[in-house]
């Protein structure tokens, strides 16, 4: 099963940095060594409110299936919805691989709607 | 240098030694690809060293000296044509064999054979022999004279009878009662008419044993012999009696026996000594042990008895175990008998003497198939003024004198005659058998006997071939003359040694050879010397009035021993493999113009045949190389391997969808058949498999099999013959494969040659080998090889050193040789059968018997033993062979040998040592020889040899070749070998003994003024001074490589160790280094170097040694200076990271660090009030202060500058804050750097160590180290 196909009621990404260290030398100078020519680290946070206990488990199903937040898996355009820029701003730069940082909280709204919050992570 | 022995056997040449040394001298030297000259030239003759001896000291008769300067051209193992020093191939030569192949030795195979030998001598049980005997009942006897007793008509022809009873005493009464004696009636004309007749009276020793478990012998018996058994106690009794001395005296006779009872008296005080409770002796062929002593001590003047109890210990089963027991009545009288005949009192010299014993034990070291084994004896027996009995008169000739009235007097012998001493072997399986038990020891079933008659050490050998490649344990057992005399019959045969040698010797001595079968298989003896009985070697004919007759006749029967000289054939020639080869052009089927895809093909099926796989699939990147090696058949049988070195290539846009491809970078040939022509042009193929992605080139039809057509462009020649013994074995036997392990069969094969039949019968077993060369497990032992006793099948036509031939041919399952061939062996007829028919007819009298053998003489003293006080024989090598699976020879070695007989110019083996001028070949980097493969002896071509030699050193391990050095920085090697030639920095040594070489070369080059590093992950050897262009020792300033400040130096990154102070003393330096001169050995010198200063003496001393390679002065005070200035001068090293951006820097470059630093001082410390007062031990003048304050409050420390003005801060900010004042100082050191590191964030971290320099930026060391007036110099 893929990510679930849901629009995100809110969206928050991070685009991450480069990997880059600082040194500072013992006059304050500061060098700093880019270990790689690839952004990395990028963030992105998915809400989606008040939708079905159901589609709210697709989230959870999913999380096995890939399990926890061992695999990688790309994400639909659907969670890019509402985002007119490019699309590829809004993913892991040359690819589109992204891992659960932590489980999908799920809140509970009312009977039969809850809320659930992702939390995905880039990975080269 | 001293050369590793790898081979050695010693030989037995009669009345010298002599050895054959194999050694290898050392590496052969560069070879790929280059042509292997190994060491050369070979040392000069003055230039050989046994010990501190030389050579050219001896006669080059006495010698021979073999050079092999390489083994991978024509002919690897040293032939006779490699002599270059002394004689060979004659009986009087340095070198007696005749065999081309100089190290040949007998194994189970052959008399020939390239088996291993090993000589070896015994650190203890080494000496063999019955002696110190102690007489048991022997009796004694006066020496003879004659008494002359000249008829005087007319007067009193003896007066008082004293020539009469000096006849008496000597040789007996004659017919005269002793009542007669006493009355002096008839005396004189008795014993005037009888002339001294007989062979002398017997007096009694008083000593012997007399009872066995406390039965003693009756009085009218006489001497008795009786069996024994392991615990039976035996009593020896010491008399206490004398004869009186007034004996044989009477009115005006003065005849005293005071000389007898002196000669008794000493004797069994010497005796008594002797036998002390816990001592064992030999009596017969059983073991004895002292149990107890009647009286503490035995003199004459006690007047008592001393009665000694002896245990029996061991009866050397199967031997006859007897021993002989003499009465008390013997023991008693004042003399015994006038008799030699045998008589019931006559116990005779060999009658059952204590003896105390040795017995060699000979173990094998390591299992093999033949053991040798060299025997030291001295056998003799010296005459002390005995008399001259060949020039005695007989008893009528001594009448007719007296009668005439002619005195005679009989002469004296003092001389060395003959004596013979036995031994026999008895032998057992070494270890112990499947419960756990040592074997038995089982008899050989034969006696050697060695003859002597001079105080001459005498050389001889006894080989023994195993019945199979086992340990063994052989012991030497000696017979005493009681055991011959008492318990061996006079037709016994003995093999008496002499003369010994290995050679091909027939004409001049008799090869002893014979089989013989113990319950632990057939064991083959051989030596040489004569056959002889046991008449032989009884007497002397020193104790005989007149000659003695032997009628003798020696018969040479058939053939008793034959063996192999060599397999058949000999030579095949010479075998000729390929060294190298060079491609000339691609192989494809279909033929085709191909010009894609070959190169992939050819190399995905051969990486998939040796296991590495696809490009693909192989781990790494671009330029990732790998070994493999692949043995290529080729046409006409033949086939050779070669070790691969592919590297991995990027491929773009391929038509076979590979992004890598595999391509040949190197290619060496390690291994190949025979039968290669230089030049000669041959094919290499892989049929293509369907998955090869490189197959199919665009437009092109697909390759099914790929290959290349290649030039044979080198060969190398050696000899070869391989197979043959098992070959041949299996055409006698059949396949070994066919039968169990353990399985033996027989074999019958009648043989006729020249007029002559011999029938052979080969026994073997089969043995499992998981290891041989054919890949065959089980295979045929040698086999032993008897002859049929049938004489319809063996004439008696044969001689010994007779050879004949015998070949099969090869059928064609036999995996060991070619079929249709033939296979076979020379045989040589090594022995024959000896009938011996003897008679001997002693006329006149015979005053002792068996003297030849007997371990006591009758006549005490005057006959004195070689095994009077030691044993006479002594093991003194053992060498041990065995063949070897295939051919040795030495690859890629120099190797020499030495054939020296002992002569009297060594009397021990030492160290050999040769002084060379040259070592092996190597590539040298300076410019001046730039590209040459010869000997050198600057320490950067020694260190590239060991690094990427792929036999002496590291190459094979690090991937590395003479021509491929990918992990040397061979730039710097050049700089150093000019630094070290200009220098005269040499390497004159040689590396003996496995090193690590890292540790070596890092240990080492301090002492060629050099730093052994790594640099861009290559070894690097450069100089630890500043160099000129020429390589010699800069005294300009530095080139300053790089500056480190405080604004690349990283924080908290920096640290500076100071070397600890003891490290940092001064010291006086003691270099030891070798003085050479041509062909003489180095004598070691030292000198102490100092700093020329007042108290330099006082310095403590540090000890150098640079003997293994510093052969000059010169050099050795460089390196002192060096060490003494680095200890002044270099206090401390510093490491620090900094960023890898513009970094250029190696291992020995030269950088300069500035760092600030501001050392606390507790005086320059002070608070500042709220107004700008200062509170402080230190007053502050009006002025301006940089300052670090802290105030209350804030995170850190601040930096400001203070004005000061009548005591008062100047600026409010500083107020209620506590300060210190700045004082920097700045250093500024020339450092050389040592390492380099990339940690894991890509820093770089440097170390480096303390380069002083003066302020024009010249290094203070190197002005140091060239100018010798800073030091002095004691030798």
């Amino acid at each position: 099963m893929a990510f679930p196909t849901l629009q995100p009621t809110g969206r928050s990404f991070d685009p991450g940095d480069y990997p880059i260290k600082s040194f500072r030398a013992q006059s304050g100078a500061e060098t700093r060594i880019l270990y790689g020519s690839q952004r990395t680290n990028m963030s992105l946070e998915l809400n989606y409110e008040n939708i079905t206990d159901s589609n709210a488990g697709l989230f959870v199903t999913h999380f096995d299936e890939v399990q926890g937040t061992y695999q990688t898996f790309s994400v639909p355009s659907a969670v890019r919805s509402g985002w007119s820029g490019t699309s590829s701003t809004l993913d892991v730069t040359g690819a589109n691989a992204w891992r659960y940082a932590e489980p999908p909280q799920i809140t509970a709204v009312r009977p039969g709607v809850s809320s659930v919050r992702v939390k995905l992570i880039g990975v080269l | 240098m001293t050369p590793k022995l790898v081979w050695s056997r010693m030989f037995s040449y009669g009345r010298q030694q002599g050895v054959k040394l194999l050694f290898v001298v050392g590496e052969q030297g560069v070879a790929e690809g280059i042509p292997p000259d190994g060491i050369d030239p070979p040392p000069a003759l003055q230039g050989i060293f046994l010990g501190n001896g030389a050579l050219d000291a001896i006669y080059d008769e006495t010698f021979a000296f073999y050079w092999k300067r390489n083994t991978t051209l024509v002919k690897p193992r040293i032939k006779a044509e490699n002599l270059v020093y002394g004689t060979r191939g004659t009986l009087a030569a340095g070198d007696p064999e005749i065999y081309d192949d100089i190290f040949s030795c007998p194994t189970a195979i052959s008399e020939n054979d390239t088996g291993f030998s090993a000589a070896h001598s015994l650190s203890n049980n080494a000496e063999f022999g019955c002696y110190s005997p102690i007489a048991n009942g022997s009796h004694y006897r006066v020496n003879w004279r004659v008494i002359s007793m000249p008829r005087n008509i007319g007067v009193e022809e003896d007066p008082g009878l004293n020539l009469s009873f000096e006849r008496i005493k000597i040789a007996g009464q004659a017919t005269l009662t002793n009542n007669q004696l006493a009355s002096g009636f008839d005396v004189f004309a008795t014993m005037l008419r009888t002339g001294m007749d007989g062979t002398g009276r017997n007096y009694s020793r008083r000593m012997g044993i007399t009872a066995l478990n406390g039965v003693g012998v009756s009085d009218s018996t006489g001497i008795e012999e009786r069996f024994v058994s392991v615990g039976d106690v035996a009593t020896f009794t010491i008399a206490r009696n004398q004869i009186p001395e007034n004996f044989y005296k009477g009115t005006d006779r003065e005849v005293s026996v005071q000389d007898i009872n002196d000669a008794t008296t000493e004797e069994r005080i010497a005796a008594d000594d002797a036998l002390q409770i816990g001592e064992l002796f030999m009596i017969g062929r059983t073991t004895w042990q002292v149990i107890s002593r009647s009286r503490a001590m035995w003199r004459a003047e006690d007047n008592a008895d001393q009665v000694i109890q002896l245990k029996c210990i061991d009866i050397n089963s199967p031997a006859v175990n007897k021993i002989g027991l003499v009465s008390n009545y013997m023991l008693r009288q004042n003399y015994i008998n006038d008799n030699n005949t045998p008589d019931k009192y006559n116990a005779g010299a060999a009658f059952y003497p204590l003896l105390k014993v040795a017995k060699a034990t000979v173990r094998n070291t390591r299992p093999c198939e033949v053991t040798e084994i060299g025997i030291r004896s001295n056998v003799f027996q010296r005459l002390n003024g005995i008399c001259n009995f060949q020039n005695i008169p007989s008893p009528a000739q001594l009448e007719n004198l007296d009668q005439r009235r002619v005195q005679v007097a009989s002469g004296t012998n003092s001389s060395y005659i003959k004596r013979a001493s036995v031994f026999t072997i008895f032998l057992r399986p070494a270890g112990v058998d499947a419960s756990g038990n040592e074997y038995d020891w089982q008899p050989l079933g034969e006696q050697f006997c060695i003859v002597g008659n001079q105080p001459i050490e005498q050389y001889n050998y006894i080989r023994l071939e195993h019945p199979d490649q086992k340990q063994y344990e052989y012991q030497f057992i000696p017979k005493n003359g009681a055991d011959l005399g008492r318990n061996t019959p006079d037709s016994a045969e003995f093999w008496q040694l002499m003369h010994g040698g290995s050679l091909d010797n027939n004409a001049e001595r008799q090869v002893l050879s014979a089989s013989y079968q113990t319950i632990y298989g057939t064991f083959k003896v051989s030596s040489v010397g004569q056959l002889v009985t046991k008449l032989d070697v009884q007497q002397n004919s020193e104790f005989r009035s007149l000659p003695s007759y032997l009628d003798r006749t020696t018969t040479n029967d058939r053939p008793t021993s034959v063996g192999i000289t060599t397999l058949l054939p000999d030579q095949e020639g010479t075998q000729t493999r390929i060294s190298s080869s060079e491609f000339v052009s691609w192989y494809t089927d279909p033929v085709f113009e191909y010009t894609e895809g070959r190169n992939g093909t050819f190399t995905w099926e051969l990486t998939k045949r040796t296991g590495v796989g696809s490009a693909d699939n192989f781990p790494g990147n671009d330029g990732t190389s790998v070994i493999t090696e692949y043995q290529h058949t080729v046409s006409n049988n033949r086939w050779y391997k070669v070790r691969y070195r592919l590297v991995k290539t990027a491929l773009t846009d391929h038509f076979s969808t590979q992004s890598f491809v595999w391509t040949i970078a190197e290619e060496n040939i390690i291994e190949s058949s025979s039968n290669w022509d230089t030049l000669g042009e041959y094919i290499i193929t892989f049929s293509v498999d369907n998955n090869n992605p490189f197959r199919q080139p665009r437009s092109s039809p697909a390759i099914t099999n790929i290959g290349q057509r290649r030039r044979v462009s080198g060969v190398i020649t050696s000899d070869f013959v391989q197979g043959r013994s098992q070959g041949f074995y299996e055409e006698l036997f059949g396949p070994a494969r066919n039968y169990n392990v353990g399985t033996n069969r027989s074999a019958t094969v009648d043989i006729t040659d020249d007029g002559k039949n011999i029938r052979l019968i080969f026994s073997s077993t089969v043995y499992y080998d998981p290891n041989h060369w054919s890949g065959a497990k089980n295979l045929w032992q040698a086999p032993t090889i008897a002859i049929s006793d049938n004489p319809t099948y063996v004439s008696n036509n044969w001689q010994v050193g007779d050879t004949f031939d015998y070949l099969v041919t090869v059928s064609a399952a036999n995996p060991f040789r070619t079929p249709g061939t033939q296979v076979g062996a020379k045989f040589i007829v090594e022995a024959r059968g000896v009938t011996i028919t003897q008679n001997y007819t002693y006329p006149g009298r015979t005053f002792e018997f068996q003297s030849q053998y007997a371990d006591i003489s009758l006549y005490g003293n005057l006959v004195e033993k070689s095994n009077a006080n030691n044993p006479e024989h002594t093991v003194v090598y053992v060498n041990e062979i065995t063949s070897n699976p295939t051919k040795p020879e030495y690859t890629s070695m120099t190797i020499a040998g030495l054939a020296l007989k002992a002569s009297r110019n060594f009397t021990a083996l030492d160290q050999v040592r040769f002084w060379l001028k040259n070592g092996i070949p190597v590539k040298r980097f300076h410019p001046d020889e730039a590209s040459e493969v010869k000997p050198s002896n600057l320490f950067c071509d020694l260190v590239y040899y060991m690094l990427t030699d792929r036999v002496a050193g590291a190459g094979d391990l690090l991937n590395m070749s003479v021509n491929s050095a990918p992990l040397i920085n061979t730039g710097d090697f050049i700089t150093t070998a000019k630094f070290l030639k200009s220098n005269k920095l040499f390497f004159d040594g040689a590396i003996a003994s496995t090193v690590n070489i890292r540790q070596f070369i890092a240990d080492t080059a301090p002492f060629m003024l050099c730093n052994f590093a790594i640099s861009d992950g290559k070894f690097s050897l450069v100089p630890a001074l500043p160099t000129t262009v020429g390589g010699d020792i800069s005294t300009d300033p530095v080139m300053i490589k790089q500056l480190f400040t405080a604004g690349n130096i990283f924080e908290d990154s920096f640290e500076l160790n100071y070397i600890s102070a003891e490290e940092r003393k001064d010291f006086q330096a003691v270099v030891r280094f070798r003085e050479e001169r041509e062909n003489q050995l180095p004598q070691e010198r030292n000198i102490v170097v100092r700093w020329n200063e007042g108290d330099s003496t006082e310095y403590p001393l540090e000890s150098f040694d640079m003997t293994q390679y510093c052969t000059s002065r010169a050099h050795a005070e460089l390196v002192a200076r060096f060490f003494l200035s680095i200890r002044r001068q270099v206090t401390h090293s510093i490491q620090f990271k900094t960023s890898p951006y513009g970094i250029d820097l190696a291992p020995g470059d030269y950088i300069r660090v500035v760092t600030e630093a501001n050392p606390y001082s507790s005086a320059q410390n002070g608070s500042i009030s709220g107004s700008g007062i200062i509170t402080s031990a230190t007053t502050f003048t009006d002025g301006q202060y940089p300052i670090l304050y802290y105030k209350s409050g804030s995170e850190d420390v601040t930096e400001a500058l203070m004005n000061v003005s009548g005591g008062v801060v100047q600026e409010s900010e500083l107020y209620n804050s506590v300060f210190t004042v700045v004082n920097s100082t700045i250093s500024q050191n020339v450092y050389q750097v040592e390492q380099l590191t990339l940690d894991a964030d890509g820093v770089v971290q440097i170390n480096a160590t303390e380069f002083p320099c003066d302020d024009r930026l010249i290094s203070v060391i190197a002005q140091d180290v060239t100018n010798s007036a800073r030091f002095l110099v004691d030798s």
